[in-house]
């Protein structure tokens, strides 16, 4: 339960400093996506498990944005799915395995996030959202992806030892 | 994701609940209802946030700006000059003419009374959200939060309903310079529309020709004025401000200056690039005019 509220306070750590602390630093530039990096990166780790993280941060993300409730949760999950349907590859490094997999979610998720503005009849400029936002957040995202490999990966040692420890006590 | 899950199901049911829950807000505007408590929470820590931001952005911009401040340092201590000189003018006249004002009264009234002059108070303006209650006062607020969508450019501003705030109600900046209109209202916050949103669309004027157009917001955050007439002038330079037309905006509201003309003469309408009156990076404090003659606000906007 511990494990949960301080996973989840971190979550909204993240938010807050994507809608809050980022735009007052950086203006109106393009700014990377902390929570989508993070569960990405958590999710590469932790197999579908992880996922209801993505579903709190972008449901999270949803709350605090103008555009329709839910279209940034289902475009992570399903950008973390088609990740983990792609993960096949063999990639040697696992740092490059996370990056690879969050520039797919980024992808995957942000096409989303553009289609569904165009249904709910928000004028999107779809080739200058390609060029302008999605491919430079999928390099920018997956620079990120390391950072965050590197913090997330001991904490979910972590959650794995003491998860096999409980396992064996039972 | 190669890893056994244990719970097979889980993504099936994310994903499902995900897909529903955007289904309904695309059908029946579920944002403004799911809204209202989350909001009521995150604004506090948005705007600590969001404090804490700025003082991290300032120490980073201050470093590179150096230069340039010390250039604006002294063009606006020359301004500073200008103005306390004719600040000094004012008071003078506007004490000489309350003591007339009282001479004359007094002197009418009470002839046999000595005649007692007043100082010039100055007069300080600063307002917060609470000032709402007071007639004529639009309602200041503090910019908290941008949008996490980067297809969109919206700001968070820490007033709401309880404020009196309304969809579609102009908000400015400095120099009452439009900053853009609210977009959507929670009970203590509101999401304001950016001129620069692609899907902004002010009718505007040409202040030197009275021509009229529609400033509309870019993709790549820049703003346009367009459907110019071909007949009408627009230079370089001319100020363009809110034309009023359509009651959602009161007139005369500063929008910037035309900064370069795109267009061609074989094209139907003149086109041209605007540099905004508003710096949208550094928008802190904004003020939310809740009333003004032949504003309406009740349009949704997109």
């Amino acid at each position: 339960m511990r494990w949960f509220i301080a996973a989840f306070m971190f979550l909204l750590g993240l938010v807050l400093a994507e809608t809050s602390l980022l735009p007052a630093v950086l203006g109106s530039a393009l700014r990377p996506s902390l929570v989508l990096t993070c569960t990405a990166v958590w999710v590469a780790l932790r197999g579908t498990d992880g996922l209801l993280w993505v579903f709190v941060g972008g449901f999270l993300l949803d709350l605090s944005s103008n555009t329709p409730v839910g279209l940034t949760s289902f475009g992570m999950l399903i950008g973390n799915i088609v990740a983990g349907l792609v993960d096949r590859a063999p990639i040697p490094s696992a740092t490059a395995r996370a990056a690879t997999w969050v520039a797919l979610v980024t992808v995957v998720s942000y096409g989303l996030h553009v289609g569904g503005l165009a249904l709910s009849g928000l004028q999107v400029d779809v080739p200058y959202a390609i060029t302008n936002v999605v491919l430079p957040l999928m390099v920018l995202n997956s620079l990120l992806a390391v950072l965050a490999y590197a913090v997330l990966k001991p904490i979910s040692e972590r959650l794995e030892r003491s998860q096999a420890g409980r396992t064996i006590v039972l | 994701m190669n890893r056994r899950s244990s719970r097979p199901l889980l993504a099936p049911i994310l994903i499902a609940i995900a897909g529903i829950v955007l289904v309904l807000s695309l059908s029946s505007g579920l944002p403004s209802a799911a809204e209202g408590p989350l909001s009521t929470a995150l604004t506090p820590l948005q705007e600590l946030f969001s404090t804490l931001g700025k003082g991290i952005g300032d120490l980073f911009r201050s470093a590179g700006e150096l230069q340039d401040l010390r250039q604006r340092v002294q063009a606006l201590q020359r301004q500073v000059d200008e103005l306390s000189i004719e600040n000094l003018r004012l008071r003078e006249f506007q004490a000489e003419v309350r003591q007339y004002r009282d001479l004359l009264n007094f002197a009418s009234q009470n002839p046999i009374y000595d005649i007692v002059g007043a100082d010039v108070i100055g007069i300080g303006a600063r307002c917060t959200p609470e000032d709402s209650n007071r007639p004529g006062v639009g309602v200041c607020a503090n910019v908290v939060a941008g949008d996490p969508s980067p297809f969109i450019r919206y700001i968070t501003i820490n007033a709401g309903r309880q404020h009196g705030i309304r969809v579609g109600m102009p908000v400015v900046g400095g120099g009452l310079a439009l900053v853009g209109r609210v977009g959507q209202v929670n009970e203590s916050s509101s999401h304001v529309q950016l001129l620069i949103d692609p899907n902004s669309y002010v009718n505007a004027q040409v202040v030197s020709s009275r021509a009229t157009g529609v400033v509309a917001g870019q993709s790549d955050g820049s703003l346009h004025l367009q459907n110019v007439p071909q007949t009408d002038a627009l230079q370089v330079d001319d100020i363009i401000v809110t034309s009023g037309l359509g009651g959602m905006l009161p007139a005369q509201l500063p929008i910037g200056r035309v900064e370069r003309i795109i267009s061609t003469d074989a094209a139907l309408f003149k086109e041209a690039v605007v540099r905004p009156a508003v710096d949208f990076n550094r928008l802190e404090i904004v003020l939310v005019i809740t009333a003004a003659p032949g504003m309406t606000n009740t349009l949704q906007l997109p």
